[in-house]
């Protein structure tokens, strides 16, 4: 897939005719990982970003969790663009025990209609995990999409994105693992930024 | 196109309510910057959502050109005691606080960010047995521009800890301001966390804005071609 992008960019050249002409509207984040009044976004141009504060949870019992946020917004462009690229960065901090414990953050997303790559980290067992500060990013080229786009009248596209994570501790002898992912009173941050170019 | 939807007016200059002018046009102050949020365990607000906790107040500091602000986002709720007040419940022996401000710059056709710096202040206290990290980061979209870190190990014991915060991107330890485009509007951040972890629930830490309560933002554009 990376190698047929490429090769299209190449036919193509217009990564240098941008435009910033995205206009955000309807975002929302619903979910158990942001209940009302706990998240906030706030989109300008190409950007869109959430910041949730009660993302995380905290297992000491053998036990799972799960939590998710369901987000969602509108890109309103102007005719005769179409979506080079879409980036995506995930930051969140997380603390486990060596042992007995495991957990993971993903994201799993759609634009116009169109499935992008997600964002994934895992932390199995066996290894102590402790980073208040992690950072996850990715992109999708879309060059493979632009006619489909660019035959469009209006270009109107929903973006989702739903931001999930699952925890899970037992019992190593008679001890239980930990694991606190959204470490308490630290936000978890997720944004999508595009970058468009002009239909050939 | 939103960045094209300017309110052309004349006239009334002020530091407050504001009309702010360019070389060809002249756009209101909230047309510039458009949204606000603050969020996090150490604050709650936003331009559309008020609260008690967080207040912002804009001033041009620059009356000559017209094209220089200073943001001041007021946050009373931000610091950390450890343990917590009782009435906040059990505390984790690792957690901390946080509040990520953002703002919408939207700057005009015909102008784009020159310069952004941003300035804050933190004091801290805490026992042996605590390690504290505390984190400050300046934002544009998703560039970290300029960011200070301190780390104080477990078997530190630091009293009255008192730093200003300086976040500027024209500094030799920063990043840099990524490249602006002409009229391009970008989310603006930044980001102060507190982080504590503790070997005991009777560890104790404070960590505060020390005199300042509040994070100031200095944002200023120029004059560009599309």
């Amino acid at each position: 897939m990376f190698g047929k992008v490429i090769a299209i960019s190449s036919l193509f050249c217009t990564f240098s005719a941008f435009a910033d002409t995205t206009r955000w509207t309807n975002m929302s984040a619903n979910g158990s990982g942001c209940p009302a009044g706990t998240s906030s976004v706030t989109a300008a141009g190409d950007e869109v970003a959430w910041v949730f504060s009660e993302f995380g949870y905290d297992l000491s019992a053998p036990t799972t969790a799960t939590k998710f946020c369901r987000l969602s917004a509108v890109a309103h462009v102007d005719r005769g663009y179409y979506l080079a690229r879409l980036n995506q960065v995930l930051s969140f901090g997380a603390v486990k025990s060596p042992r007995g414990s495991s957990f993971r953050l993903d994201t799993a997303s759609r634009f116009f209609g169109y499935t992008v790559a997600g964002l994934n980290y895992a932390a199995g067992d066996g290894v102590a995990y402790d980073d208040p500060f992690r950072e996850l990013t990715g992109y999708n080229d879309f060059l493979v999409y632009a006619a489909p786009l660019c035959r469009l009248d209006t270009l109107n596209g929903l973006f989702q994105s739903t931001v999930s994570t699952t925890g899970r501790t037992w019992l190593v002898g008679n001890q239980s693992g930990t694991v606190s992912v959204g470490v308490q009173g630290l936000n978890v941050k997720f944004s999508a930024t595009t970058v468009w170019a002009k239909c050939p | 196109m939103r960045c094209m939807n300017f309110v052309v007016r004349v006239g009334i200059l002020s530091s407050f309510v504001g009309v702010l002018s360019s070389a060809n046009a002249q756009i209101s102050q909230s047309e510039i910057f458009q949204d606000w949020n603050a969020s996090g365990s150490g604050c709650q607000g936003g331009r559309s959502q008020k609260s008690d906790n967080v207040s912002l107040q804009i001033s041009t500091s620059d009356d000559t050109k017209m094209n220089a602000w200073r943001l001041r986002f007021n946050l009373n709720r931000m610091k950390l005691t450890s343990p917590v007040p009782p009435e906040e419940g059990k505390t984790r022996l690792e957690f901390g606080r946080e509040c990520d401000i953002r703002i919408a710059l939207f700057p005009g056709a015909k102008k784009r960010l020159k310069s952004l710096s941003a300035y804050t202040r933190v004091s801290a206290t805490k026992d042996d047995g605590v390690t504290l990290k505390l984190k400050f980061d300046l934002t544009v979209g998703v560039a970290t521009v300029a960011q200070k870190t301190f780390k104080f190990e477990k078997s530190d014991i630091l009293k009255n800890f008192n730093e200003a915060i300086q976040l500027n991107p024209a500094r030799l330890e920063s990043f840099g301001l990524p490249e602006m485009k002409c009229g391009a509007p970008k989310i603006l951040g930044v980001d102060s966390i507190y982080q504590v972890s503790r070997t005991s629930e009777q560890n104790k830490a404070q960590i505060d804005m020390g005199s300042d309560k509040y994070v100031d933002f200095f944002v200023e554009l120029e004059n560009c071609e599309n």
